[in-house]
């Protein structure tokens, strides 16, 4: 009986260290340590945090004390002039941030993939803002554009303009933050860029040339079309990035003067650890990620019309 | 099938197989050990070894501090000094970050049942938060067992609460003052300030110290709350009507925001709040040697101390607040701070012993004014007697005197303290900050601060 058991116990692990070498198992060794990761970082907290978006937790105390309060986080969200406030700041910065970055990222490219003298020591170059510590950038950029004689002032100054007060003022802190992140962001987007204009046939371009097509006309019916995929992708998670930002919100103006840069991601980590609305912030992430699962959605769809496989 | 047979055949390969589980489990415990959480009690012991202090009859008492007070010499002092006293090892949970920003991280630790012992309370609003929601231990039954009445040792300054329990022992009363830079008072031939004087007198001296093109400023205040409705506490308005709604509608909150932002902006003796927050000016501003007079708590006074992090080539004074010039605010304010034991604390028994001895003794090292109202004229003059000496003579003991205890000021709360206070002290820096920048009008920011601080009142009271 004893060794009857034991056999099949040893026939059991046996059999699964056998799983392992078949490619479905192995496929499954392979992905776990992600999927453990993600389960017990991502959807895990994720799932908890829906949960708590139901509950009083609004205040500074114990975890068994908490009751259950339906959508009433959900409604109070929309009450709330600071957190409406939030959300239209953040898709203002997005309305500033996305564009300049593809349309810049993609004339960068442009430029890096002509011969020039230099060409790998500029595309080395053009990464340095990525690398660098956002806390670092946002000194330097604080320095740089201080109202009260910081050097890019000075220089407008000495130009006869009339200098922006940049970070300080209630309209321009904004549009400001969203510069300073293009400059940052810049690297990537446009090393990606670089790799699919790259990978654009150029027999394309000869038979263009061939036809007589002018530059223009060579850009909008061959190299956009062709790199769709790639913009569409820069797109996407251009959006996403633009509304989880908040360490450069943040370092640059931690949501003021008042709250004319106070985007959500600031207003959810403000509610949440500074005044203790746990679930009250919890249900502004959740609403977050509603608002960025329906633009992703409508733009998934709308690829059809624009993006080319 | 071939490898089952293989697997199942004895020797070798079970070996094989047995290093491979013993691979699988020492790799699973690894990310189970570093998915853990860990406290970090300053010189690298975990929990466990804590818990275990007790076995090994080691006593040991953890305490969180910020980066920079865990740093300072008085700390190091402080807690060498309480060792030898009493036995008791301390270990600092060190949590970056200074001023209340710290609080976001023992927050969170309360609520994941954290046992580091003890929680220094910087403010009211902190002391009212941490003891009200439930995460101090009582001492109540400890004091108890030996008859130590705190009420008889800290009077007025011992932090109340609605249960009628003790949570906290202050260890600090500080009171505010003016500090000054007596060589920015000597190059403009200003004499130095003495005595009682208006906000009227400030600002005279302030714009006789005020040098553009040297880059030095009369005057320099922070961004904390307090600041912008400093004059109403003068007056003793308080920030709650009795029907506990916010009374931030008096006009006296109205008068006080408007002279905080003029200091800047009309008076020009000052930074603004835009050239404060734009070229990121810190609350150790003072020390950089650019301003002539520093109004600010009695707990700076460290700061002059420490020649290593602020090395100076001119010498401080201190006098006394500037009241209004109509006589009915002659009050100084301050606030109380002291010390409280986490309630899920691993060694309570150490932990009370590590609160009370820093209750009492914390301002032979600080230079703050202590919490004891038990202490004699002379215990005082002593205490000032070591501020004196410790920044050379450069503050006579009779200055100190003068400025905070021989004068004719009452004394007042510094801070908003009741229901809501935190959050309705951000809805007065969120508020004020959109008027001192121009962005909204003086009636407008006190109508919103009125209606947000009335919203979270009774948030909080639900």
């Amino acid at each position: 009986m004893k060794s009857h058991a034991k056999a099949s116990r040893r026939g059991f692990f046996a059999a699964i260290i056998q799983w392992g070498y078949r490619e479905r198992g192995a496929a499954w060794v392979f992905v776990l340590p992600f999927v453990i990761g993600f389960l017990i970082f991502n959807i895990i907290p994720m799932a908890y945090s829906v949960y708590i978006s139901f509950m009083d937790y609004n205040s500074f105390k114990a975890l068994n004390s908490i009751k259950f309060i339906g959508f009433d986080n959900y409604v109070r969200l929309f009450h709330d002039p600071i957190a409406l406030n939030a959300f239209v700041k953040s898709f203002i910065y997005t309305v500033f941030y996305v564009p300049g970055l593809i349309l810049l990222s993609f004339l960068v490219a442009t430029l890096l993939n002509r011969a020039f003298a230099l060409r790998a020591l500029t595309r080395t170059l053009i990464l340095m803002p990525y690398v660098a510590n956002v806390v670092a950038v946002s000194i330097v950029w604080s320095i740089l554009l201080d109202p009260f004689g910081g050097p890019v002032n000075q220089l407008l100054t000495k130009l006869g303009m009339d200098p922006p007060l940049w970070l300080s003022g209630v309209k321009t802190a904004l549009p400001t933050i969203a510069g300073i992140n293009v400059w940052q962001s810049l690297a990537f987007q446009t090393i990606v860029f670089l790799a699919a204009l790259q990978g654009v046939n150029k027999e394309l371009y000869e038979a263009a040339d061939i036809d007589g097509a002018s530059r223009w006309r060579r850009l909008w019916s061959i190299t956009l079309p062709v790199i769709s995929p790639t913009t569409f992708f820069l797109v996407i998670t251009s959006i996403i990035g633009s509304f989880q930002n908040y360490a450069s919100v943040r370092m640059l103006t931690n949501g003021g003067p008042g709250t004319s840069s106070r985007v959500i991601s600031l207003n959810i980590y403000e509610e949440a650890f500074t005044l203790n609305h746990y679930s009250y912030a919890s249900a502004q992430a959740i609403i977050l990620f509603a608002i960025v699962l329906v633009i992703t959605i409508i733009q998934w769809k709308g690829q059809k019309r624009w993006v080319h496989y | 099938m071939e490898m089952q047979s293989d697997f199942d055949s004895g020797g070798v390969k079970v070996t094989i197989q047995t290093k491979k589980y013993t691979i699988v489990l020492l790799m699973m415990m690894m990310l189970l050990s570093a998915c853990g959480s860990k406290s970090d009690s300053g010189d690298g012991k975990t929990d466990e070894a804590q818990n275990n202090g007790s076995a090994s009859k080691e006593r040991v008492v953890t305490v969180y501090e910020d980066a920079k007070r865990a740093e300072s010499e008085e700390m190091k002092k402080k807690i060498a000094d309480f060792t030898k006293e009493t036995g008791i090892k301390v270990e600092l949970n060190i949590v970056p970050g200074d001023g209340v920003e710290i609080y976001k991280k023992i927050d969170v630790d309360m609520i994941s049942n954290e046992k580091t012992d003890i929680i220094r309370l910087t403010n009211p609003i902190l002391i009212d938060k941490y003891g009200s929601n439930g995460w101090l231990y009582p001492l109540d039954e400890l004091m108890a067992k030996e008859n130590y009445d705190a009420t008889k040792i800290y009077g007025k300054y011992l932090p109340k609460f609605q249960d009628g329990k003790t949570y906290v022992l202050p260890d600090q009363a500080g009171k505010w003052a003016v500090y000054y830079n007596k060589k920015i008072f000597d190059d403009a031939g200003v004499p130095y300030p003495s005595g009682e004087w208006t906000w009227d007198d400030y600002i005279e001296t302030a714009k006789k110290l005020t040098n553009p093109a040297k880059g030095i400023y009369g005057s320099y205040m922070l961004d904390y709350d307090n600041y912008m409705y400093m004059l109403a506490r003068q007056y003793d308005v308080s920030g709650y009507k009795e029907d506990g709604t916010s009374n931030y509608d008096d006009p006296a909150f109205k008068k006080a925001l408007q002279f905080f932002g003029d200091l800047g902006t009309v008076q020009k003796i000052q930074p603004s709040w835009l050239e404060f927050k734009s070229k990121k000016l810190s609350w150790d501003g003072f020390m950089s040697g650019d301003y002539g007079m520093h109004f600010i708590g009695t707990w700076y006074t460290n700061q002059f101390k420490d020649k290593t992090t602020y090395p100076r080539d001119w010498k401080v004074g201190i006098t006394q607040i500037p009241v209004p010039a109509d006589g009915k605010g002659n009050n100084n304010f301050g606030i109380v701070a002291g010390y409280g034991i986490n309630k899920n604390a691993a060694h309570l028994d150490d932990a009370y012993t590590y609160v009370k001895w820093m209750a009492e003794n914390s301002y032979k090292y600080n230079g703050n004014l202590p919490a004891r109202v038990d202490l004699s004229d002379e215990d005082i003059k002593a205490l000032f007697q070591k501020t004196s000496d410790d920044l050379s003579g450069e503050i006579t003991v009779e200055e100190l005197d003068k400025a905070l205890i021989s004068n004719n000021l009452g004394f007042v709360d510094e801070k908003i303290t009741g229901p809501g206070s935190t959050e309705y002290s951000n809805i007065i820096l969120q508020e004020a900050e959109l008027y001192l920048v121009g962005q909204k009008s003086l009636d407008d920011t006190i109508k919103s601060i009125k209606e947000r601080a009335d919203r979270a009142i009774k948030d909080a009271a639900q």
